[in-house]
């Protein structure tokens, strides 16, 4: 019997209803609530010009934040838990492929990353609307790119978790997207006349593993593009999202190829 | 291995290796039995030999280091064959924030079965279980003894025509345990298969017709209870009354030992001379009151089988 999609939304149904039971998804969710609607206070207190510049800062700022945390905490411990609660033993000898589980847990998370998102991008747009910002489409653009980085990172956190502990797994990931983050950063100091890699030329090396290999988590924040209010075209958006899939395609295979793998004692 | 194979374990092995040093432990070596249609059959060991890694390695959980396992003729993790596997695991844990329905339904869709089928069969195998009455109760809330039953619930779901389970009746109390034992007979009347472990031996000797029995990773014995059984008749105990003196003289030259108790004697002796020494006391005036055949328990002969292989390998 091969793939089947039925299976896989089963699990990644089941991983949705565990999600939101997760105090660290509420946490998240509440606190980036509360700073997207202190925006509109906090922007009392600056100049008028750059009132509507705060708001539209905070609202970005905190739904790639908290989406970033929940992708990271949820990723890490759902293979953790299963383990730990042995809940594998009885899921596993189910009739389903070990990829399906992996994939299912995946899209689950997804799942909970799009309510999240929905959620928060709603509370931004409303913020934006009492502050007399009218809505546009590069707002959901923004949103949608952020969308995109945390399906990355959350393969990743999948993808560690498939071998390694919740903690370590956490730090590789928030390493990863750290330096996910500074890729156009690092590549710009090779190409550099001076800098780090002028007076250490031995990290070099490093440096362009760095850039040829970690995704560049850059692409997908167009904080700056919306604060100053530069287009940004829907082809753009796509390409980002195609780069997207491409990482998240070669991350949950690997998850499922150290999965499938797996001695589950 | 007959035609009637379904399950088939050929010199399975698994070892870990354990801590720091990657200290080599044996946990699984050269097992070889193999399971046919509509048996109940007991997987017998006393803890730590090694039958959950089995039933593991059964289940797909945990790979083999050596040997094979051949479930209705597939590999483990064929899901042709995991389709038709119903298995409980032993301290069987559940996602606790589900209701029974809910995760029976999740399960039921990874069975592929369709939506009014599945509702069917959730709504019997929790009357089966005797969990009808905790349906709208989440998972958190249940009992120890109910989440075993649950559990059975669970293994049953997709009507599979093999059901392993390991350890089911740890951890019920008297009614639990009698339940489960009267619902893995109404499996085999149905003509399931059922495989299940147990450290606690009566349970197995009442309701397997065979037995693998296995300790530190090896196997003792596979086949029919019975035989086991048999081969801890040691003695034979006559009771007998108003024996007389001349022929009492003649039992204790034949008998293991004699006792007396009043008028009657008790007389132990081997299974070949009973039947000498029943002749001399119906020959006399003495009144034979009850001739019953004395066995070790399977707990004794599991021991001393035990014991038996432990020497054989330290020499």
């Amino acid at each position: 019997m091969s793939f089947s999609l039925n299976r896989v939304m089963a699990i990644a149904t089941n991983t949705f209803k565990e999600s939101i039971r997760n105090r660290v998804f509420i946490g998240m969710m509440l606190g980036a609530l509360v700073m997207i609607f202190a925006s509109f206070i906090i922007s009392e207190m600056v100049v008028f010009d750059q009132r509507k510049r705060v708001i539209q800062d905070f609202g970005l700022f905190f739904i790639s934040f908290a989406g970033v945390l929940i992708a990271i905490t949820i990723g890490v411990l759902l293979v953790y838990n299963e383990l730990k609660r042995k809940t594998i033993y009885s899921l596993l000898p189910k009739p389903i492929h070990r990829y399906e589980f992996i994939v299912g847990r995946y899209v689950g998370i997804f799942i909970i990353l799009l309510v999240m998102a929905l959620i928060l991008s709603g509370a931004w747009f409303v913020v934006m609307l009492f502050r007399g910002v009218p809505l546009q489409p590069i707002f959901v653009k923004a949103v949608i790119l952020i969308l995109g980085e945390l399906a990355i990172v959350s393969a990743l956190a999948i993808l560690f978790s498939s071998f390694s502990s919740p903690v370590l797994s956490g730090i590789f990931t928030f390493g990863i997207y750290v330096l996910g983050r500074q890729v156009q950063f690092i590549e710009e100091l090779i190409h550099a006349k001076k800098g780090l890699f002028v007076s250490v030329p031995s990290l070099k090396p490093l440096g362009h593993a760095v850039a040829s290999v970690f995704p560049d988590l850059s692409l997908f924040d167009i904080t700056m593009e919306v604060l100053l209010e530069v287009n940004v075209g829907w082809g753009y958006v796509f390409g980002a999202l195609a780069y997207a899939l491409a990482y998240v395609i070669v991350f949950i295979i690997a998850a499922a190829v150290i999965f499938q793998r797996r001695d589950f004692v | 291995m007959s035609d009637q194979t379904i399950l088939a374990v050929t010199k399975l092995e698994k070892t870990f290796k354990v801590g720091f040093q990657r200290k080599v432990v044996n946990a699984v070596q050269g097992l070889d039995f193999s399971v046919d249609a509509g048996e109940i059959y007991g997987f017998l060991g006393p803890n730590g030999a090694g039958k959950t890694t089995t039933i593991k390695m059964i289940m797909d959980l945990i790979r083999p280091s050596a040997g094979s396992v051949k479930v209705f003729g597939d590999s483990p993790g064929a899901l042709a064959s995991r389709k038709r596997i119903g298995y409980l695991p032993e301290h069987p844990y559940f996602y606790d924030y589900l209701k029974p329905t809910e995760l029976l339904e999740f399960f039921g869709r990874l069975h592929g079965i369709k939506k009014t089928a599945r509702r069917k069969q959730i709504h019997e195998l929790l009357e089966q279980v005797g969990l009808t009455h905790a349906k709208d109760r989440t998972l958190r809330r249940y009992s120890k003894g109910m989440l075993q039953r649950f559990g059975l619930a669970q293994a049953l779901i997709g009507d599979p025509d093999l059901v392993i389970l390991d350890e089911p009746l740890s951890g019920l109390d008297p009614i639990g345990r009698k339940e489960m034992k009267d619902i893995v007979s109404g499996l085999k009347a149905k003509g399931k298969t059922v495989f299940f472990s147990s450290h606690i031996l009566s349970d197995i000797e009442l309701l397997c017709d065979k037995i693998a029995m296995i300790d530190e990773g090896r196997l003792l014995y596979a086949g029919p209870t019975r035989d086991f059984v048999v081969r801890g008749q040691l003695e034979v105990e006559i009771i007998a009354s108003n024996v007389p003196e001349g022929i009492l003289t003649a039992l204790k030259a034949k008998a293991d030992s004699i006792d007396s108790f009043g008028s009657r004697q008790k007389v132990l002796c081997n299974r070949d001379s009973a039947q000498e020494l029943l002749k001399l006391l119906i020959e006399s005036s003495a009144i034979v009151e009850s001739v019953v055949p004395r066995s070790e328990t399977l707990e004794e002969v599991f021991v001393r089988t035990a014991q038996h292989k432990q020497a054989e390998v330290s020499k």
